[in-house]
């Protein structure tokens, strides 16, 4: 069930009213319930591989609080078995290409895998925030939960289950425990929640959706492309992937605010980064804190000198770009998010001896906005071997990027026939400055939408509100002209 | 403390309340702005049933467009006194037919139903949004409507509940909508054509029925077979007559034909098939078509009168031309005259003959004089004499506007100040040179003479066309 289907507009306001209309100690069995359902009605068979990773880590969280002597050796073989889960079922098939690969240029016949493995839905996901579960209680930075009904509530639950944001328990828990004594209905924690789920859907459905059919026909018949088609699907497809995951991480945290959670903030103005490093800091922030604190610390980070330090970059990158897709081309991508950041470091003092000699006014505007505009170009390359089936076709789409060009296009009207007519180009304009504009709330002022909004007067509320829904309904991808178009971070 | 809470709750509901209000408000205004009109396709036929009265229908003919184009309800009351209907839409799919069957029952209760069998050997195509949205759109909603579209969509009900809500199925309309979308829309919607489509239309070419001769296996769908034992049911259970006809399309075949006939004899059914009638009725196969699939106004003509006669020899009809009371057939042959009389005068050619046409009764006309007249000096003088206008200054060039006959603008020179008159939706502005109307200016002669013909009861453009002097044997059209 997608946030995006019309099981989940049937499923959500059941789950809100009787979440609103049972007494509050029943609150939490009613919403691990609902996400048990949920998560049962993408994939019954996988909830297993589920339902296992939940028991085996609550009991092994409360082993590692138990057995001091042996916590060390429980939280591994734990750690291990989950992390069996997600490379059983996302790399096994990534791995036995690249065996037949080799076992094809040495004439042996290929392997193949007696039964059919299907990766379970969000297991990067869970098998992550379980992960990081089983670390804090392991360095005594949390209590191991007790209560099994709260702790699976935790994993499961329903509105970050598939995409994310990957949770801390540390806070969350307490979210859990807190809400079985929250008052009944809080009009302004609604409202703003379904700000948030209308902010999602607007980014999701008019802008995500619309530039799919973009970026689909550009990628997929890069080889007959020019240059400035491909320059404009590779950006187009950089805001395409943001406003996809950004837009379904609002509906989840939406629908959470609606339920009094307060899910973790994943996005904090990335299209504003200057630098990789920024930008890292900007997007997908849970993932990135979770490299940081179980992949680079852990590593050594940057106490054990410059070199050490860059290598435990790439190495954390690599791991990124292993966790977001089981294909080279995803290592690839890592990795040169990686190297763009080891980059930085190196050459930082002397672009800064540059610009001391240039006198450059590095607050300025204009050199803020070349920042930010180099930013875009690194990540719109990054991401083009994103979006590619191999490195092979990224390096292919990166040459064709600067050897087919042929302007005229942008006069012709041809770049209208590419899936986006005339007026739905304007409207996607139209829609993106919207987007910037929010961005540049967040960017500048620390505010989301919502919260901005809630400072307004109630007829301007209401009537960005309105623009929103009527926006969403006329102007949607939707319906059946469409193929639905799932999240692309359902994938990872 | 208790009264502050009860006043913050019932502040908050108000609140809840007016928004959905005013998004409610918003949601119908788009709706309605998008929705497609699909005109003679399904809008008119559909709305057009729930405008007539309770059970005053006693043939009620159900069928896709083939049905709509032969069967005509006016020929059969004008000639026969039979209150018909043409219920169905453009490529109706047969599931569609017998929603529509349920829908018709529900204000009539037709002593006969005939059932146009084109779609009946074809199975339901669900993406084929237009061939739903034809019937579905203007339909009300209803349990049967629910059901029957879960029915239709039994693997995608998801698919079938988004053509409960137009606004799904057409919103993305709003880059091809006009003006028309915005203003438009019918303040009643009785159908004048009781459902039919009759266009005089002529086929480029005759058409060619061999194929229909040879002979293939036609086998009607399981599911279809369902469907039309649910139509059979529900008839016996409504004590009505089910009559089964096919009306000539190029594409069918004799195969299917027989497969229709096994079928009516399966159930002991009446059937008339068109396609060996055709001679018998004398049919022309070009000047009786519209295309290869639909009869004309003329076809249509003669295969309605075979259907009245045969109705009326096998059915105990009511002859309603016999009734007291002006009843919506004897309208809608008023209107069918009148509408004629609008359609004849755009075709004529020749500035005497269209002078002689005009119905000013009812109807708005404006004359534009422009440019050297010299060749018609006399033509316009007289125009000038009959309407009370100063001849010299007219041959000079203006324009004026005449209401039943009479002038209401005075003459408009080229020295004077623009007139306006509002009709309908739109103004009309006459200035010394040209007519302005629906923000359309028209000149059509250069030197000669220019003649809108609105008509008042319709509130519609019947006509507008231009004369140069030199040639007033040639009407000008935009």
């Amino acid at each position: 069930m997608s946030f995006i289907s019309v099981q989940f507009f049937i499923f959500l306001p059941i789950v809100l009213l009787i979440y609103f209309v049972v007494p509050g100690k029943y609150r939490t069995s009613w919403a691990l319930l609902a996400s048990a359902f949920f998560y049962v009605l993408f994939s019954p068979r996988q909830a297993v591989v589920l339902f296992l990773a939940v028991v085996i880590s609550y009991t092994a969280a409360l082993l590692i609080e138990k057995k001091e002597r042996s916590k060390k050796c429980v939280f591994v073989c734990a750690a291990a078995v989950i992390l069996s889960f997600l490379l059983i079922f996302k790399y096994t098939g990534f791995v036995l290409d690249n065996i037949n690969r080799v076992l094809g240029m040495a004439g042996i016949a290929e392997m193949t895998l007696p039964f059919s493995l299907v990766m379970p839905v969000g297991i990067s996901y869970f098998t992550f925030q379980i992960i990081s579960y089983l670390a804090d209680v392991y360095q005594g930075k949390i209590r191991a939960e007790k209560n099994f009904r709260d702790y699976a509530l935790y994993v499961i639950f329903f509105p970050k289950i598939i995409s994310g944001p990957i949770e801390r328990a540390e806070g969350f828990l307490g979210q859990i425990k807190a809400c079985r004594s929250w008052k009944l209905w809080n009009g302004e924690r609604v409202q703003s929640g379904l700000i948030l789920m209308l902010w999602g859907y607007f980014q999701k459905v008019l802008i995500a959706d619309r530039l799919a059919v973009f970026t689909g026909k550009v990628f997929g018949d890069y080889q007959s492309m020019g240059s400035i088609e491909l320059w404009i699907a590779a950006f187009a497809f950089y805001l395409q992937l943001y406003t996809d995951f950004a837009g379904c991480i609002h509906i989840a945290q939406g629908v959470a605010k609606i339920m009094g959670f307060t899910l973790a903030e994943n996005f904090n103005a990335p299209l504003f980064a200057k630098s990789i490093r920024e930008y890292w800091a900007r997007w997908h922030i849970s993932l990135s804190t979770w490299l940081r604190d179980y992949v680079y610390i852990p590593l050594g980070g940057n106490r054990k000198g410059r070199v050490r330090k860059y290598v435990n970059l790439l190495l954390t990158f690599l791991v990124s770009g292993f966790w977001h897709g089981a294909a080279w081309n995803f290592v690839f991508w890592g990795l040169l998010h990686g190297i763009y950041q080891v980059a930085e470091y190196v050459m930082a003092p002397v672009a800064e001896r540059i610009n001391q000699k240039l006198q450059t006014h590095t607050e300025s505007f204009s050199y803020r906005l070349l920042q930010t505009v180099k930013c875009w170009l690194l990540v719109c390359v990054g991401y083009i071997f994103f979006k590619v089936p191999t490195a092979t076709d990224g390096f292919r789409y990166l040459k064709r990027m600067f050897t087919k060009w042929d302007p005229w296009v942008l006069f012709d009207g041809s770049i209208y026939t590419l899936g986006i007519s005339e007026k739905y180009f304007h409207l996607l304009l139209v829609a993106i400055i919207a987007l910037l504009l929010a961005e540049w709330l967040k960017y500048k002022k620390n505010m989301e939408l919502h919260e901005w909004l809630s400072e307004q007067c109630i007829w301007f509320r209401w009537g960005v509100m309105l623009i929103l829904i009527m926006s969403v309904i006329i102007f949607g991808a939707y319906g059946s002209a469409y193929d639905a178009a799932n999240f692309i971070y359902f994938q990872f | 403390m208790q009264e502050k809470k009860a006043l913050t709750i019932v502040r908050g509901m108000i609140k809840i309340f007016l928004f959905l209000g005013i998004f409610v408000f918003l949601f119908i205004g788009a709706e309605q702005t998008l929705k497609l009109n699909m005109g003679h396709r399904g809008s008119d036929s559909v709305k057009g049933l729930y405008e007539e009265e309770k059970n005053s229908i006693e043939v009620l003919f159900i069928g896709a467009s083939t049905m709509f184009c032969t069967a005509d309800p006016l020929v059969l009351y004008e000639e026969y006194g039979i209150a018909s209907y043409d219920y169905g839409s453009s490529s109706q799919p047969f599931e569609l037919s017998y929603l529509f069957m349920q829908e018709a029952l529900k204000t009539q209760k037709p002593k006969v139903i005939a059932l146009e069998m084109l779609s009946v050997c074809k199975e339901l195509d669900v993406n084929k949004a237009d061939n739903l949205n034809y019937g579905i759109t203007d339909m009300k909603l209803s349990g049967e409507k629910i059901s029957g579209l879960m029915d239709m969509f039994r693997n995608d009900k998801g698919m079938g509940l988004s053509y409960l809500i137009p606004m799904v199925q057409y919103k993305d309309r709003w880059q091809e909508l006009t003006r028309e979308d915005f203003v438009g829309g019918y303040e009643s919607y009785a159908n004048y054509t009781k459902g039919a489509y009759t266009p005089d239309k002529v086929a480029e070419t005759a058409l060619d029925f061999s194929s229909y001769y040879e002979e293939k296996e036609a086998v009607i769908p399981e599911r279809n077979r369902e469907i039309f034992n649910r139509m059979v049911k529900l008839c016996q259970d409504n004590d009505i007559e089910l009559l089964l006809f096919k009306a000539p399309n190029v594409g069918w075949n004799i195969g299917e034909t027989k497969a229709v006939q096994e079928l009516a004899e399966e159930y002991d059914l009446p059937f008339i098939e068109f396609y060996s009638l055709l001679d018998e009725l004398s049919v022309d196969r070009q000047q009786d078509f519209r295309d290869n699939s639909h009869f004309n106004r003329y076809g249509s003509e003669k295969a309605s009168r075979y259907l009245g006669r045969y109705l009326k020899e096998h059915y105990d009809l009511t002859d309603y031309r016999m009734t007291d009371r002006e009843n919506s057939w004897d309208m809608a042959l008023k209107n069918r005259t009148h509408d004629r009389r609008n359609e004849a005068m755009g075709k004529i050619a020749s500035l005497p003959d269209y002078m002689s046409a005009i119905p000013y009764d009812g109807h708005t006309v404006v004359f534009s004089v422009t440019g050297d007249v010299g060749s018609m000096e006399e033509f316009i003088r007289e125009l000038a004499r009959a309407f009370g206008l100063e001849e010299e200054k007219l041959l000079a060039g203006g324009s004026f506007a005449v209401e039943n006959g009479i002038c209401i603008s005075g003459l408009i020179g080229p020295g004077d100040s623009e007139w306006k008159k509002e009709l309908g939706r739109d103004y009309l502005k006459l200035t010394g040179y040209s007519i302005t109307y629906n923000r359309e200016i028209y000149q059509l002669a250069d030197n000669g003479l220019t003649i809108l013909v609105y008509d008042d009861q319709w509130d519609q453009l019947a006509d507008i066309a231009g004369f140069e002097a030199y040639d007033p044997a040639h009407a000008v059209r935009p």
